[in-house]
């Protein structure tokens, strides 16, 4: 009888194999397929009360601190190398992204750019927001913004950097300034792929909003596709 | 029929009566139409009030809408004002706080403002759009001059302030002031159209209720008159009947079991006369019969009278030759011939009596027999009696007393005839009583004289006593060949104490006695036949 999670494994299994058969062909580097998920029971999050401005943004708001799916993978839950390989042939990371505030959501609400990069805040409601984050390596940024005006800013320091708006108290952006390209994502299922990676002995590291940052080591050969499955404590 | 009723048929009401009347359907079917027709009234005045209620509410409703986007129209005016100072503010103090304030209240503005858009009736899309419009030039000049503070450049802000916000917010609220008035004029134009409504409705419903009063009213007369009218023709029918005029006929217009009714009645009175007429036909073949009747009795009478009469005078002259020859004025009578001579003069007696009570029976039913009225003595006729009778009693071994009381003042009638009734009733009581006692007693009671004769003889049945005054009856035809007798003596006394206005009576028990009596007046006048 499966358990559901190698019911799970094996379903994941069978994606990277068919998916690494075509990444094979393309470069000779080896790269990690994996799944971040949650070990335990996903804590119960209650809904957000929106008390102003409900007529743009809505009576209440989802939880989106912790976003789990059925099979238990985490979403945007950012995973990188800790120590990267010298010689990479990893793509660069693309050196410019965007934020949308609509709704009074930040979208995405958890952004990767490399050192040096920029991101173009827009605002899309009909109201005010204030972009605000006070990081500790790059400088801070207190920003009014009317409907329709982006915002471009530049971050030159690896770091992990909250953005909240002043006007309206549940609105959490992250950014991820990315030093090396090889971090990635968390899509809804949890699953995350680094592409590009040498064979070696590497550490991966995991960070997600509320539950803090894991690490694990792992393998990586020169054909297949490293499959990996990193857990993280419910807390 | 009363005045009013004649009134009432003569005016259009009545040709309504009677046009109902004439309606071909049950007094039911009547009655249910004109409750329906009355309730279907009401359910449409409830219908009609119903719609008016609706109509009103929803007309409250838009004012409440129209109220609420004033109210945030002022709202917007408001927070208009909160900006200018709270910039002005932000200006002076030089703070995150105070450019927070700013900010917050640019987004109420914003916040309302869409309430607004969506609540706003059509035409007033445009209007909001410009405000709109305004709005988010405003937004974007809030959004530098926080900026601009933040970043200590106050300069740049302050012009902003006056150069871009200001103007911004005069526009805006130029704006806001005409949608306020619009939308206060539309208020104004739905509370009069309200109050128009509200009049409207009260009107129609008073209307309603006078015309359920009046159709209530009148299809309750007409329905009711049109039951009324046959019933008192029906009345007055049955009264004519009543007292005997038959033949008539009933005209109802109604064709409804009224209709029917009277059709059973003229048929009814049709039968009646036939029969009455029938009736009056034998009547009048029976009186014709009667008064012959009446002719021929009269007749037999007068010849009865006559022949009494005629045949008394030859009894006379062969009881007057007995006598004469009994007192032996011919010489002395064989001892073989005296008996048959007393056995002539007791049977000539006797036929004396019959022919004598024939006589007065004939002269009393031929109307031909007159009371001799005069004073008389109770006591003299009761003395007359008791001499007459005592020897018989005597013989028979009865005793025989009478009781007259004294106080009893002179009386007037035919003092003979009514001696003679006496007479009949104590013989009788003597002949049927073969041993015990007769009394006579008179009493006087309120002008009334009562003579009672009882006696211990053998009684009457009770199914004898309606007959025995009859003509020629006794009691059994054996008790005739006993006791003998003509069967006329009751007879004739009932009619004797008749034409003096009294009555007789018997009281009687089989085998034990009986007690005979009669009352006359004690002032007769004999007027009374």
């Amino acid at each position: 009888m499966l358990t559901p999670l190698r019911a799970l494994l094996l379903g994941s299994t069978i994606l990277l194999l068919a998916t690494g058969l075509t990444t094979a062909r393309e470069s000779s580097a080896g790269s990690i397929k994996g799944t971040v998920v949650l070990k335990g029971t996903a804590p119960e999050l209650k809904k957000l009360a929106v008390t102003i401005d409900q007529y743009v943004c809505g009576k209440e708001k989802n939880p989106e601190e912790l976003v789990v799916s059925p099979q238990g993978g985490i979403r945007s839950a950012v995973v990188w190398i800790e120590k990267p390989p010298a010689a990479a042939a990893a793509e660069a990371l693309p050196s410019t992204a965007a934020v949308d505030q609509r709704e009074c959501t930040f979208l995405p609400r958890v952004v990767i750019v490399p050192t040096g990069g920029k991101i173009d805040f827009l605002n899309s409601d009909r109201l005010l927001h204030n972009l605000h984050a006070t990081p500790n390596a790059n400088p801070p940024f207190n920003r009014t913004q009317p409907k329709g005006r982006t915002i471009t800013i530049s971050f030159s320091h690896p770091e992990i950097i909250r953005v909240t708006c002043d006007l309206h108290s549940w609105m959490r952006g992250w950014v991820v300034v990315a030093d090396h390209p090889f971090y990635a994502l968390t899509d809804g299922a949890g699953a995350f792929e680094l592409r590009g990676l040498p064979a070696g002995r590497y550490t991966l590291k995991v960070w997600q909003e509320r539950l803090g940052t894991t690490s694990k080591d792992v393998v990586v050969g020169d054909q297949e596709p490293t499959a990996v499955t990193l857990e993280m404590a419910a807390r | 029929m009363a005045p009013p009723v004649i009134a009432m048929l003569a005016s259009p009401l009545g040709a309504l009566v009677r046009a109902v009347a004439r309606i071909r359907a049950s007094v039911h079917v009547k009655l249910l139409a004109g409750f329906l027709l009355i309730t279907g009234l009401f359910i449409a005045m409830t219908a009609v009030g119903l719609l008016l209620v609706r109509e009103t509410a929803r007309q409250t409703d838009l004012l409440d809408q129209a109220h609420e986007r004033v109210s945030w129209s002022r709202q917007i005016e408001h927070a208009l004002a909160m900006q200018m100072h709270f910039t002005s503010m932000a200006l002076l103090a030089q703070n995150d706080g105070s450019v927070s304030l700013i900010l917050r209240e640019n987004n109420r503005f914003n916040d309302t403002l869409a309430r607004l858009e969506t609540a706003a009736p059509p035409e007033e899309r445009a209007l909001i759009q410009s405000i709109r419009g305004a709005q988010e030039d405003a937004m974007a000049t809030v959004a530098d001059i926080a900026n601009a503070l933040r970043d200590g450049r106050l300069a740049d802000a302050t012009t902003a302030l006056h150069t871009r916000l200001e103007p911004t917010y005069q526009k805006i609220e130029a704006l806001v002031g005409s949608l306020v008035a619009a939308e206060e004029a539309r208020m104004a134009s739905l509370r009069s159209s309200i109050s128009a409504a509200r009049t409207r409705s009260l009107r129609l419903m008073a209307g309603f209720a006078v015309a359920a009063v009046v159709v209530a009213l009148a299809g309750g007369f007409v329905i009711s008159w049109s039951f009324i009218l046959p019933v008192r023709e029906a009345h007055l029918f049955l009264s004519d009947v009543a007292e005997g005029r038959f033949g008539g006929t009933i005209v109802v217009p109604n064709r409804d079991e009224f209709g029917a009714l009277a059709e059973r009645m003229n048929w009814m009175s049709r039968e009646l006369h036939r029969l009455d007429e029938e009736q009056r036909v034998a009547a009048e073949t029976l009186r014709g019969l009667n008064e012959r009747l009446g002719l021929a009795s009269r007749a037999k009478s007068e010849f009865l009278a006559n022949m009494s009469h005629e045949l008394r005078t030859p009894l006379n002259a062969i009881l007057g030759f007995t006598e004469i020859m009994l007192d032996e004025l011919y010489g002395e009578v064989p001892a073989g011939l005296r008996e048959p001579l007393v056995d002539i003069q007791t049977n000539g007696r006797h036929l004396l009596r019959l022919i004598n009570d024939v006589l007065d029976l004939s002269k009393i039913e031929a109307g031909r027999l007159e009371l001799g009225v005069g004073e008389y003595s109770v006591q003299e006729i009761v003395d007359v009696v008791q001499s007459s009778l005592k020897s018989l009693a005597f013989e028979k071994g009865l005793a025989f007393s009478v009781n007259v009381p004294p106080e009893i003042p002179p009386a007037s009638g035919d003092g003979r005839r009514l001696t003679q009734c006496l007479l009949n009733l104590a013989g009788n009581a003597l002949k049927f009583t073969r041993q015990g006692r007769v009394d006579i007693d008179v009493e006087l009671d309120d002008g009334w004289l009562t003579y009672r004769v009882t006696d211990t003889g053998i009684g009457i049945p009770a199914e004898e006593v309606e007959n025995i005054f009859a003509e020629f009856r006794q009691v059994d035809t054996t008790i005739t060949k006993e006791y003998g007798g003509t069967g006329l003596g009751l007879s004739i006394t009932k009619r004797l104490v008749e034409m003096h206005g009294g009555r007789i009576g018997v009281q009687s028990e089989l085998g034990k006695g009986s007690t005979f009596f009669f009352t006359v007046p004690l002032r007769a006048d004999g007027g009374v036949a």
